[in-house]
């Protein structure tokens, strides 16, 4: 791990750094009383968000390509959309914890990503020498960074069903529910999810002359475009017990963890076109 | 602000009442008995054509039984399927089957599916329709009957600005799903496969299920190859620092698993910058690049007092010009074994080289004629004192005076022939640089410098990548696990694979002129041409990939339809609520 640490670029140890020292202060920012802690918290994760998007551009130049090849560089990536979705979600709903929880998420990764570091730029093979491609990995990425934030929101519903006085900028108290903002992200998310695989498809049919071809990974991304379709339609069952709907976005989180890590454990992987090719 | 989203949820959304749990059993009720009647339906079909039933036959009983089921639950279906518990359940089972699919292997061949799962397991698994769920009768009842359910949707709710959205998301699916049902029964997916200069007008056709070749059909017109191009990405040469695995581990596993050769492991790689200093991690171990060289050779150059040098280790540095390319070539009186080449196959001749020449070969070559034996095989002598070249060549001798820089073409060779870069008395003074002949990387090496903060003095080595004639040149830091290297890995990447291709009418008349590669196919009259195959051991065929898919612009109009609808239903201007 240290030795992987060592080896990485300048810029991406200061990222690292940058984002630890930001969990850090919403550490004190969620526990400590006082509206400075949170507006210090949120502006470190700000820096440590350009940081990223610094990295990611740096990435690009050196390539000479879009960096959404390897699986480091697509764990980099999903660090870059889940700091952006949740910095939105702060501002709009005034909560620090879901940002805590965030940069605790983002620390995993990168201390995941050091693992799977990538030592040598790779080349792009002609199916993803298209802007075509550009577009729906970013669809994907920033769907998946919401449905992960709004998946953190349901967990925080599971622990403070009766909500949580959010800090408010203009210091009046009022309550989150975060069955609302849950709801709120995972529309945000379902809509690029739903913009991504369609993108796919598209990009799909110009490569491989095939815009669905039930291959595991596809396959996976409807399982997770249908859970989360059928988490909105729930919302039009009055009845429904909002716990349990907090575990049909948690099951849908684990979806999306699994279409993106777990297609090598899959019989019908062997034959997936979408397997990260570096393991 | 938070309490108003909840009070817009609630009464955004009053149509359907249903209530909740009772809802959910009497929709999975009829779930399961659609799957079921799928099953049966399927498998009665498979049964009759099995025992000889006419393909007809067993397709209209299976039919029968999904009618069946149709007109017996027509009614209970009908009322159920625009609750949001219908939608709710048959998007969740959808999702279950589709998982389903991905954990069995799915349209493998018979017998490699039965050796897969046993016996017993793969007529189970069969029976259920597990080995080809995405073509299953049920799993496509599914989608029929969701398809039905959106359909009964967006006939009751009434078309408004506010609602558009609305009824753009919930119809995009059975538009999609109309463009699929289109393709799949008047489309068609295949390859032609062409060598280049050859034209065809048959296409090799994808069975819609499989995905193996299974028939054929003709095009209204041929496909020429007109020539095909592979190009492979430009090489990045890197400095590289690898580690074996430390020995005590490696032993460890070759006991174990029948002598494993221990694997290195590349742990960094940085760009050709000069004079960096790297650390290797864990350790005191500093190295840099000091030259590049893309093309590398040495240059010999020599002092130009030449005369007044003893000759206490003569030679003679040659470029030798062959079909087989140049080479340099260095030859030392003094040194048994590096005095001569003798090939004639590929020079023509053999080549010697003496300072003083020997009394005995002196009395040979001055005998009219040239001594026969001498004279047996062609020969070029050097005698560096007296600066001369004997060439003895189909017996007869001709002499020449030596002179540094010209070139001496060998007669009894075509095109073979030799320049003089230096005529030494001694190699002492011989001085060898490192330098390269280009800037293309014909022969890329690495000079680096290795040095460790504890010990003065440093290491010089020379990295070069392997490739087919030779091993990679690597650096291996004593007494560690350590070694460093100079290859690329860019290269081992595709750039593009590129067809060009003529469209040949009835007649045989060129009308359409295009190339494909990945990702920019071909349209022509409604097909679709792709790069899709090539084979490395044949550089000049190509395997066109050709589609035609009538549906194809309805299911994009779907896609289209389906992320404005999606957008406008979440986030659209007419609805006064957003905050």
């Amino acid at each position: 791990m240290f030795e992987s640490f060592y080896y990485t670029s300048m810029l991406f140890k200061v990222t690292f750094v940058l984002y630890l020292v930001a969990l850090l202060a919403y550490f004190v920012g969620t526990f400590a009383k006082g509206k400075i802690f949170g507006t210090i918290a949120i502006s470190l994760f700000g820096i440590a968000f350009l940081s990223c998007t610094v990295l990611i551009v740096d990435r690009w130049i050196e390539a000479g390509r879009p960096p959404f090849k390897t699986f480091f560089e697509s764990l980099i990536f999903a660090v870059w959309t889940i700091s952006l979705v949740s910095i939105i979600a702060e501002q709009k709903f005034k909560v620090r914890l879901v940002g805590l929880l965030s940069a605790l998420s983002i620390a995993g990764i990168f201390l995941y990503a050091l693992t799977k570091r990538d030592v040598e730029i790779i080349a792009l093979p002609p199916a993803l020498q298209t802007w075509m491609f550009i577009p729906h990995v970013i669809s994907y990425f920033l769907a998946y960074g919401a449905l992960f934030v709004a998946g953190i929101g349901a967990v925080l519903f599971l622990v403070f069903p009766k909500g949580m006085a959010s800090h408010h900028t203009l210091g009046e108290q009022s309550r989150i529910d975060f069955s609302v903002f849950t709801y709120q992200i995972a529309k945000l998310g379902f809509l690029f999810l739903t913009a991504g695989l369609l993108l796919g498809a598209w990009w799909g049919q110009s490569a491989w002359s095939n815009y669905w071809g039930w291959d595991p990974k596809e396959n996976w991304a409807l399982i997770t475009w249908l859970i989360f379709a059928a988490y909105l339609h729930f919302r039009n069952i009055k009845s429904m017990d909002q716990k349990k709907l907090s575990w049909v976005v948690i099951i849908g989180v684990a979806a999306i963890i699994f279409t993106y890590l777990g297609m090598d454990y899959l019989p019908t992987a062997n034959d997936s076109m979408h397997v990260y090719s570096n393991g | 602000m938070a309490a108003n989203h909840t009070n817009r949820l609630q009464s955004n959304h009053g149509e359907s009442h249903t209530n909740g749990s009772r809802g959910f059993k009497r929709v999975s009720y009829l779930l399961w008995l659609l799957i079921l009647s799928g099953l049966v339906a399927q498998n009665s079909e498979v049964f009759l054509q099995k025992n000889g039933a006419s393909e007809w036959v067993s397709l209209a009983a299976g039919f029968t039984v999904l009618a069946v089921f149709g007109v017996l639950f027509f009614k209970p279906v009908y009322k159920i399927i625009d609750t949001p518990h219908f939608a709710i359940s048959s998007l969740l089972v959808i999702a279950v089957g589709t998982a389903l699919g991905t954990f069995v292997s799915q349209t493998v061949p018979y017998e490699v599916f039965t050796e897969r799962y046993g016996e017993t397991g793969s007529a189970v698994l069969r029976f259920f329709q597990l080995d080809d769920v995405f073509h299953s009768w049920w799993y496509v009842s599914l989608y029929a009957a969701l398809g039905l359910s959106l359909v009964k949707i967006s006939l009751k709710k009434k078309l408004s600005r506010e609602n558009i959205g609305f009824h753009l998301a919930h119809l995009s699916p059975i538009i999609i799903l109309f463009g699929f049902w289109v393709d799949y029964f008047y489309g068609f997916r295949g390859i032609i496969q062409l060598e280049e200069g050859q034209a065809k007008n048959v296409v090799q056709v994808y069975d819609g299920h499989t995905n193996y070749l299974k028939d054929s059909t003709e095009l209204p017109f041929s496909i020429q190859l007109d020539k095909f191009q592979f190009e492979r990405h430009d090489p990045d040469y890197r400095l590289q620092i690898w580690r074996m695995e430390q020995e005590a581990h490696a032993q460890e596993i070759s006991l174990h698993e029948n002598q494993k050769p221990a694997k290195p492991e590349i742990l960094a790689s940085f760009p050709l910058e000069l004079m960096k200093p790297r650390k290797i991690y864990g350790t005191d171990i500093r190295f840099r690049l000091t030259d590049f060289y893309p093309d590398f050779t040495f240059e010999y150059t020599y002092p130009d007092n030449i005369d007044t040098i003893e000759a206490r280790d003569p030679g003679i540095q040659l470029e030798l010009k062959t079909d087989f390319g140049d080479a340099a070539l260095q030859l030392r009186a003094n040194q048994p074994g590096r005095d001569k080449i003798a090939d004639e196959g590929i020079v023509g001749a053999w080549m010697e080289f003496y300072w003083e020449l020997p009394a005995e070969l002196v009395a040979g070559l001055n005998k009219q004629p040239v001594d026969k034996k001498l004279a047996e095989v062609n020969r070029v002598i050097f005698a560096g004192n007296e600066r001369r070249i004997y060439f003895l060549i189909d017996k007869k001798l001709t002499v020449e005076p030596l002179e540094p820089g010209k070139f001496y073409p060998i007669e009894s060779k075509e095109g073979a022939g030799f320049t003089i870069f230096h005529l030494f008395p001694d190699a002492a003074h011989l001085q060898a640089i490192p330098t390269t002949k280009s800037e293309e990387l014909n022969n890329p090496v690495a000079m680096v410098e290795i040095w460790n903060k504890t010990i003065p003095g440093s290491k010089q080595a020379y990295l070069y990548p392997g490739n087919a004639e030779r091993r990679s040149g690597s650096f291996e830091i004593p007494g560690t696990p350590y070694f460093l290297a100079l290859e690329s890995f860019k290269d081992m990447e595709t750039k593009f694979f590129k067809s060009d291709l003529t469209v040949l009418d009835k007649n045989g008349e060129a009308v359409h002129q295009q190339y494909v590669k990945v990702n920019e196919p071909m349209l022509y009259n409604g097909y679709r041409f792709y790069q899709t195959d090539y084979d490395p051991n044949r550089p000049t065929y190509s395997g066109i990939g050709v589609s035609h898919e009538p549906g194809l612009y309805v299911i994009y109009f779907g896609f289209f339809i389906m992320v404005a609808g999606i957008a406008q239903m979440f986030y659209g201007k007419t609805r006064k609520q957003e905050v």
